[in-house]
């Protein structure tokens, strides 16, 4: 305790001021916007200098200690080494508390109490997460102290998990938890006399990240190989693509998506169609959600809010109640509350016929409402159950709604003319996964559409189905019929695009694994990925016993307590665990 | 009367004319809308200036015009009855303007769509409007906007308001809803409650038009007691029996517009359908309209009845722009206010109505406008009107006109289905929109004419815009024995789907009129859900008889029409492409149903001269200017095009073709 009160005295001047520049930050930009409606990138950014904040807090608190002398004469205190690291980091995380948790949660108890803004549960919690943050990079920096340089800098590791989580709300606050036990666990492992040598129970806490980072490092080697190639000129992505391939019909026009595939085709209808395709103007039905809202997540994949501009009266969401809040613009006095209770969290977007200004479109998942401003109503227009929908926009005089399963054709009129839930006059299944779904173009025929899917969104990546189009009629009663299915070539070798798979298929589960913990599957991400080649899994194998024999081979006269962990641990993860070993047993066995 | 004709016509000398430019044509007019004050002591106007449209006032006292306002976005303008502001009404607003010195200029009221309003004339300073109460139109609203800003609901109801009529105290006396796909004719006593009167289903119309103390002047177009069904002006008493007060003296025409006083009693009924005239509805008013008529023989006359004075707004088939007189009906003296372009508005040739008897027997109307020469060796150009519920008028076309300009005989036929012929003649087409009826009827006036000796039989030609189009690509599909080519401006190839797919788009909200469109065409004997009916159109769609087609057509769309779905034109450019038939399809995608560009109309009127210049030997056309190859160049166009602008491409000077 004593020592916890020294440290603290030591940085409470420090915390104080940290803690009244990010009130005051706060303070200026609730006043300029309602920050707890700011989308997932502003969220982002506080992370960032939260994380920033705790980092160098960290890693100046410790750098101090971390001199030989110092260290020596911490670590011999007349108390346990964990003693002293939870009066140390005890000291830090109140630090932190007062820094990042404090002011925001008195910015919110201003927003709540004082103006007519909306502020749930969700958004007290932000103090928590924010402290979660930076209390794991203040962990990663504390270890970066600590830690010899070669690999002093892997707690980045953990931050750009928290990054690439698919987690929201609560799960999220459960990821951040378990970052930050790990962190903890990282530092815990070194703090002994001799931090060359990291405990052995702490070592997987080190060597997972440390692996990971260095498999990092071999991608991003990939990565300024392709910059490289790039700027020769000859990366299919710059120059002209190969023929047949992904990248050309990515850069093709859509009238050239279309009648690629109908040239490719034998249907009897392909030619007519083709002609058509050349005198018309297609159309391109696409989303910019890349997922969607969740109830209680703890940003926002847009900002959950709308302005009436007819009445002057914005209205925001509420994860709490499930309604929409108004208040006025001018003076943001409160304003009604839309009496509907949306089954999930809604969001602005599309367009529907009929109308008026100040009107809204906003989709909750499958269902699609339309906010009259004239009578303040919120009115149900379309009910696709639970297939969530990415796009809703006018395709000549119809209209398109796309959900992550099928496309639909709405005509415009009962929207206009009733007040009814409107029913899609056709529906046509995607002839593959959303999450593969590169482009989808269609133009009107007589009677219906012609609708090209072009899969193969991002099918450089091992995770990915094979590019492939297809074409199709959706008549107007509703039927469909394939006209046509193109396979697309690859524009890059195996070897490259499998790169984060043979390099070590355990870290790639691991890493795939560790983006989805907690989080609710987002259709919107599912794709079907193709079978990687048999050379793939050969070049895997063939390193994962490199590793693994180069471990056996150092660690032959080690005994089998502290030899077989590394050496399965190379097995599964191939060289990059053999460069964690490396780094991590250089000091231990200079020691031993 | 046609050999009559023949002769007549066939002995004009022939006059060497310089051939008017395409632009000539389509000059736009400058003045769009007059107005007398009630008090007949000043007009307004609103005048194009260019990118803007201005509000100009004159008082009539010698004054010169003032600008009133720089820049209005109104299409029309009215006074209030006390004179005291001039309305502005745009599409989406009515903007009140102060012309006696007051203050207090503003807008009046928002207009939403499918709002319909008019100058309250029980009310000093007012409008009334009726409009749909929300956004699905579940509640309709009769309301009075006074200009100051009070508002007050003079009825409410959950069917669709469709007339009415007030009580000169401002009282609602009359309503007519929609009940049922029938307008029905209530009385309201004082305390609001409704009396049935008059029940008008099956397209019947009985509008309310003006309380005449307790009695109601309705436009009707029943066929009771009348077998053709005119629009007629009658008056039902308070007992329900009802009096004729104006009908087209010649029996062809319906009522066309009605000029109405400052209290908003009509006092003249004019007629436009065949022979354009006016006819008073007062004992007061004859001798008065007697002179217009002789004052302006063959010119469609539009009156707007002030207390001193009246606004003549005339028009002439042969004029292109409209002319306003200001007239006292006391001295019946005329004095000329707004001549347009003055005498640079150069003078075409006067159409001419004429009619013809079907093989069923019945008695259709048109017109034909003939050029100097020798009738019998002229080319002759059908131009169809659109709709097909629509009418050609003894006014100004100026289609037709620039087709008689390069030497044609224009027939412009008001085939059965046409409006402003009588109720009968309208349903008389019974739905026989293919390859039948309606079709027979321009087929048979053009063989009329021909018999008549007047048309050169091998260098007949059918243009047409939208449904015109259509009857012009039946024409060549089906009769190319009569045409030797076609010309369709935004046609449907496919009349039937086209139906069916405006029937799924908000523009047939737009169009629901006064019932809804499927319930209309149904009345019409076009139901759309008679699969049987819609696949026997289908079958005698252009679309469908691509294969049989040998005379070359011309197509323009826009890309964007609202009306007629693009689909159906690209389908018929496609199948003809395949079938190897000589089809140009030209396609402006940022246009719709109509066409407001200027350098497209010219376009469009270059192509059109060039098609007839190559398949009916008419004089060959000026180059296309730059703008023009420009605009063309920026089109899509089928691979017939190449073909099409081979000769273009040597007329242009040396320019390249368009692609």
């Amino acid at each position: 305790m004593t020592l916890f009160r020294a440290e603290w005295s030591r940085l409470a001047m420090y915390a104080w001021l940290l803690a009244l520049a990010h009130l005051g930050g706060l303070i200026f930009l609730s006043r300029m916007m309602d920050l707890g409606q700011q989308n997932l990138a502003v969220h982002w950014s506080f992370g960032a200098v939260y994380a920033l904040v705790g980092g160098l807090s960290g890693f100046a608190q410790f750098a101090i200690y971390a001199r030989p002398n110092p260290w020596l004469s911490l670590i011999h205190r007349p108390r346990s080494p964990g003693a002293i690291a939870s009066s140390l980091l005890g000291a830090g995380g109140v630090v932190l508390v007062l820094v990042v948790a404090l002011p925001i949660i008195l910015t919110a108890l201003w927003q709540e109490t004082l103006t007519a803004r909306v502020v749930d549960t969700r958004h007290w919690l932000l103090a928590l997460a924010g402290w979660q943050i930076a209390t794991c990079a203040y962990c990663c920096g504390v270890f970066a102290a600590l830690a010899p340089r070669r690999y002093a800098v892997i707690g980045i590791v953990l931050l750009f998990w928290l990054i690439n989580a698919n987690a929201t709300g609560w799960a999220a606050l459960g990821l951040q938890a378990l970052a930050l036990a790990w962190s903890v666990w990282m530092v815990a492992a070194l703090f002994k006399a001799n931090r060359g040598s990291p405990r052995t129970a702490g070592i997987p806490a080190i060597a997972l990240p440390l692996a990971m980072a260095t498999y990092f490092l071999a991608l991003i080697a990939f990565a300024a190989i392709e910059l490289i190639w790039i700027a020769w000129g000859t990366h299919p992505n710059n120059s002209v693509p190969p023929p047949g391939g992904r990248i050309e019909m990515v850069k093709a026009t859509k009238q050239e998506r279309m009648l690629a595939v109908l040239a490719a085709s034998r249907h009897a209808d392909a030619p007519l169609l083709a002609e058509q395709v050349k005198l018309s103007e297609p159309t391109s039905v696409g989303s910019g959600l890349s997922r969607l809202p969740q109830w209680f997540e703890l940003a926002n994949v847009r900002p959950m809010e709308f302005d009436d501009q007819r009445l002057g009266v914005r209205y925001v969401f509420s994860h709490d109640d499930g309604q929409l809040h108004g208040y006025r613009i001018r003076d943001g006095a409160d304003a009604a509350t839309l009496s509907l209770k949306f089954p999930h969290p809604p969001l602005l977007f599309g367009r529907l016929p009929g109308m008026r200004d100040g009107d809204a479109v906003l989709i909750a998942r499958g269902r699609v409402y339309h906010y009259e401003s004239e009578s303040q109503q919120v009115r149900q227009r379309v009910d696709l159950g639970d297939e969530p929908l990415v796009s809703l926009a006018p395709i000549g005089e119809a209209y398109a709604a796309l959900s992550d399963r099928a496309l639909y054709i709405f005509d415009a009129r009962p929207f206009v003319a009733t007040r009814d839930v409107v029913a899609p006059r056709a529906r046509l299944p995607l002839p593959g996964r959303y999450g593969d779904l590169s482009n989808l173009d269609l133009i009107e025929l007589v009677d219906g559409h012609l609708i090209v899917a072009t899969f193969g969104h991002l099918s450089n990546d091992a995770n990915r189905t094979p590019p492939f189009q297809t074409a199709h009629v959706l008549r107007s009663d509703g039927s469909a019929d394939e006209i046509g299915r193109r396979a697309l070539s690859y524009d890059h070798v195996w070897l490259y695009r499998y790169q984060a798979v043979w390099i070590s298929p355990g870290l790639h589960a691991v890493r795939k694994y560790a983006k989805h913990l907690f989080a609710d599957a987002s259709t919107l991400e599912l794709a079907a990925p193709a079978l990687a080649p048999r050379a793939v899994w050969a070049l895997a194998i063939v390193l994962g016993l490199i590793a693994t024999l180069s471990t056996l081979w150092r660690l032959r006269t080690v005994d089998g307590l502290r030899r077989w962990p590394w050496i399965v641990a190379s097995g599964l993860f191939g060289l990059p665990m053999l460069a964690a070993f490396w780094l991590i047993e250089l000091d231990r066995e200079a020691q031993s | 009367m046609r050999r009559w004709l023949a002769v007549a016509l066939c002995c004009l000398p022939p006059v060497a004319m310089a051939m008017p430019t395409r632009s000539e044509f389509l000059a736009r007019a400058e003045i769009s809308a007059t107005t007398i004050a009630p008090d007949g002591k000043s007009v307004a106007w609103l005048a194009e200036e260019g990118a803007r449209r201005a509000v100009w006032l004159q008082t009539l006292d010698g004054a010169r015009p003032r600008r009133a306002m720089a820049h209005t976005p109104a299409q029309e303008l009215i006074y209030t009855r006390d004179g005291r502001w001039l309305l502005l009404a745009a599409p989406t607003q009515i903007f009140a303007l102060a012309v006696a010195g007051q203050s207090g200029s503003g807008l009046l009221t928002q207009l939403e769509e499918r709002s319909e309003w008019r100058v309250d004339a029980t009310h000093a300073a007012a409008i009334t409007v009726v409009a749909p109460g929300d956004h699905s139109a579940q509640r309709w609203q009769l309301k009075r906007y006074a200009v100051g800003g009070e508002i007050e609901l003079l009825y409410e109801d959950t069917r669709r308001i469709s007339g009415y009529a007030l009580a000169s105290e401002g009282r609602l006396s009359w309503l007519q809803r929609i009940e049922d796909l029938a307008l029905v004719l209530y009385r309201l006593d004082s305390a609001g409650s409704l009396r049935e009167t008059l029940r008008c289903g099956d397209l019947h119309r009985c509008s309310p038009v003006f309380d005449d103390a307790g009695e109601l002047l309705l436009r009707s177009n029943s066929l009771e007691g009348d077998a053709l069904g005119l629009a007629r002006l009658v008056r039902i008493d308070r007992r329900g029996s009802k009096t004729l007060l104006a009908r087209d003296p010649r029996g062809e025409a319906d009522l066309d517009f009605l000029a109405v006083d400052a209290t908003g009693r009509p006092r003249i009924a004019g007629y436009r359908s065949t022979v354009a005239q006016i006819a008073a509805i007062e004992p007061r008013d004859l001798a008065a309209v007697r002179h217009l008529q002789q004052a302006f023989p063959g010119s469609a006359l539009r009156p707007q009845i002030a207390a001193s004075r009246w606004l003549i707004e005339e028009r002439h088939s042969a004029r292109q722009f409209a002319r306003w007189h200001l007239f006292d009906p006391e001295t019946l003296r005329t004095e000329l206010l707004i001549d347009e372009r003055g005498g640079a508005s150069p003078a075409r040739l006067t159409k001419q109505p004429y009619t013809w008897t079907a093989s069923d027997g019945m008695r259709l109307h048109g017109f034909i406008s003939v050029p100097p020469g020798d009738v019998r060796t002229l080319p002759l150009v059908v131009v169809a009107h659109g709709g097909p519920w629509n009418l050609w008028q003894p006014i100004y076309n100026g289609l037709a006109q620039f087709i008689a300009s390069r030497g044609a005989i224009v027939f412009e036929p008001n085939h059965r289905g046409s409006t402003g012929h009588g109720h009968a003649y309208m349903v008389a087409a019974g739905g026989d929109f293919g390859h039948g009826r309606v079709q027979r009827d321009i087929d048979e006036g053009v063989r009329s004419l021909l018999d008549a000796g007047m048309g050169d039989p091998q260098r007949i030609a059918i243009v047409g815009a939208s449904y015109g189009g259509y009857a012009a690509l039946l024409g060549v599909t089906f009769a190319p024995e009569l045409y030797r080519a076609a010309v369709a401006f935004v046609p449907p190839p496919d009349f039937a789907w086209t139906l069916e797919w405006v029937l799924r788009n908000a523009e047939s909200v737009r169009l629901d009129s006064v019932v809804p469109m499927a319930d209309w065409l149904k009345m019409l004997k076009l139901d759309v859900e008679d699969q049987a009916h819609m696949e026997r159109l289908r079958a005698q769609s252009p679309l469908a008889n691509v294969q049989r087609l040998t005379r070359p057509v011309l197509i323009v769309a826009g890309g964007s029409d609202e009306r007629v779905g693009i689909a159906g034109i690209i389908e018929y450019a496609a199948r003809a492409k395949l079938a190897e038939k000589d089809v140009t399809v030209l396609i402006d995608h940022g246009a719709g149903h109509r066409q407001r560009d200027d350098i497209a109309r010219e376009t469009n009127l270059f192509l059109m001269e060039t098609m007839l210049h190559r398949h009916l030997a008419m004089p060959k056309p000026e180059p296309p200017n730059a703008q023009v190859i420009d605009y063309l160049r920026n089109l899509r166009s089928s691979p017939a095009t190449h073909r099409f602008f081979d000769n273009t491409a040597t007329a242009a000077e040396g320019r390249n073709a368009p692609p």
